[in-house]
């Protein structure tokens, strides 16, 4: 694994509006790295980061089937009671998940460690499955790469199989909150996917949906028969809306289990099934005598947090970090410290995608301090030799 | 390098191909691209981003194409289909206001109170 400078594109700013990639810069800052990517050998892809992606997947559902029943689990990870059955069916009923993306510590030596998964409401992936592609296809045009440099990356693929998978026919709606331009940008890429899918889409925001009582409405007063939410089931779970009957009529992505994967909470619960495992990181409720052990060296998440909101490292007992937030309300979980790589002076965190049970693409994000967050940059990847 | 197709996982959804072959596999590219040419349609040729807030997309039943309208691009020839096909309110006023008949027993905003808290749902 190599930090590897390239020429930038010069035309990139206008290759990026013909394309919708409208938020490859925020506040002044470039996003997207155009002079730098990550190169893999295939054996660190395949060895060191898909296979450990695939194994994490299976003991995730395995974590779901355990704790879905049992209500001291759900208390533990503060999931409401009244969600309960909603989540219990979902899963008993196999609704499909669509996607997810485990965000990893990895340095090109030894195990993958997973920091988190974003099974809910993962993001970057636009950039993910087609900026970075076509960024690989233009550089070995243009011989800035090797002729047959390559990429860990079938997310587009595997999106739109999934969708014909998971929905088969019918209408999606699209939904997330309003003026958050990379989440439109987002269920925008996934609504044309699954146009791809053969898929009737359309898209409504979140504040805008309806409820007439048996159930969910757009603003035509058109049943909403699935909805993509780019919006976490925690929120929807508190919202008026969560505790409707109409919960019961729409199908939802991801589907409600996902509410378990979603949770900082799941890192603790896998770190109790599987101790030692080499991909993972002894993680504990904070409010649990176990987390006693991690005192000197942990980063504390919010049990519901995004974008690396309300992180606090502590290295051999000094605070080396923190992120301000909203979140923490419900409480934490500490996970021992696994600092991120650095590359050029960068951190650098692996997100590993995950498109229904298959493993198919990564994406790096790089940032001046440990903690990924929403201001951090993305870095496409190729494999070399 | 591995030289055993069956252990490559990588590219396009198509495990098991060689990696000198990938740039001509015809199912990357034509993917690819049909990705671009959905959104430009949709958009009015303006951007990927077709299925912006209020738009819509159906299938044609006679075509097997995507038919999409928007408030941004009804007026650029694209036309609406299925069953979504005989009123469209998207792209007329805000939050629920035009809905229905105006004697709607829907109600809105029911969704959306927590994240008004945070930064952003997606993550």
């Amino acid at each position: 694994m190599r930090r590897l400078r390239i020429a930038p594109r010069p035309d990139f700013a206008d290759y990026a509006r013909q394309i919708g990639f409208t938020y490859h810069a925020a506040d002044g800052q470039p996003y997207w790295q155009d002079e730098a990517y990550y190169a893999f050998t295939l054996d660190q892809i395949e060895k060191d980061l898909e296979t450990p992606s695939q194994e994490l997947a299976a003991l995730c559902r395995d974590v779901v089937g355990r704790v879905v029943g049992s209500e001291k689990d759900l208390t533990r990870l503060r999931i409401p009671a009244h969600a309960w059955p909603l989540i219990l069916d979902s899963w008993r009923k196999r609704q499909p998940s669509l996607y997810g993306r485990f965000d990893m510590v990895y340095d090109g030596h030894g195990p993958a460690r997973l920091l988190e998964y974003n099974a809910d409401t993962p993001t970057s992936l636009f950039e993910s499955a087609v900026v970075q592609w076509h960024w690989l296809e233009n550089g070995r045009e243009r011989r800035a790469l090797p002729e047959d440099a390559d990429q860990f990356n079938s997310i587009h693929d595997a999106l739109i199989q999934r969708w014909r998978v998971v929905v088969g026919s019918g209408h999606v709606h699209f939904s997330c909150m309003k003026d958050m331009t990379e989440d439109e940008g987002t269920i925008g890429y996934l609504a044309d996917c699954a146009a791809q899918a053969g898929l009737g889409v359309s898209s409504i925001y979140v504040n805008d949906i309806g409820d007439d009582g048996a159930r969910f409405v757009d603003l035509a007063e058109k049943p909403i028969d699935w909805l993509f939410k780019l919006y976490p089931w925690e929120w929807m779970l508190a919202d008026e809306f969560g505790r409707s009957p109409s919960m019961g009529a729409t199908r939802f992505l991801e589907p409600p289990w996902k509410s378990i994967l979603s949770n900082k909470g799941l890192l603790a619960l896998l770190w109790e099934a599987e101790p030692g495992h080499p991909n993972l990181l002894p993680a504990y409720f904070a409010d649990e005598p176990g987390a006693a052990k991690l005192a000197r060296n942990h980063v504390r998440k919010p049990i519901y947090s995004r974008e690396g909101a309300n992180i606090d490292m502590v290295d051999r007992g000094r605070a080396i970090a923190h992120s301000d937030g909203t979140y923490g309300a419900e409480g934490f979980i500490v996970q021992e410290l696994a600092m991120p790589p650095r590359f050029d002076g960068r951190y650098a965190t692996v997100g590993s995608w995950i498109v229904g049970d298959t493993a198919c693409g990564i994406g790096l994000r790089e940032d001046d301090t440990p903690i990924i967050g929403n201001m951090s940059r993305f870095v496409p990847h190729a494999i070399i030799g | 390098m591995s030289t055993n197709p069956a252990k490559r996982p990588i590219n396009l959804g198509q495990p098991g191909a060689a990696k000198h072959s990938l740039s001509k596999k015809p199912g990357m590219s034509a993917g690819r691209k049909s990705t671009l040419a959905i959104g430009l349609i949709a958009a009015g040729g303006m951007s990927i981003f077709a299925f912006t807030p209020r738009e819509q997309c159906e299938v044609d039943p006679a075509t097997g194409q995507q038919q999409c309208s928007s408030s941004r691009s009804s007026s650029s020839g694209s036309s609406h289909g299925g069953s979504s096909s005989s009123r469209s309110s998207w792209g007329f006023g805000s939050s629920g206001s035009d809905s229905g008949s105006g004697h709607s027993t829907v109600a809105r905003g029911g969704f959306g109170s927590s994240g008004g808290f945070h930064f952003s749902g997606g993550g």
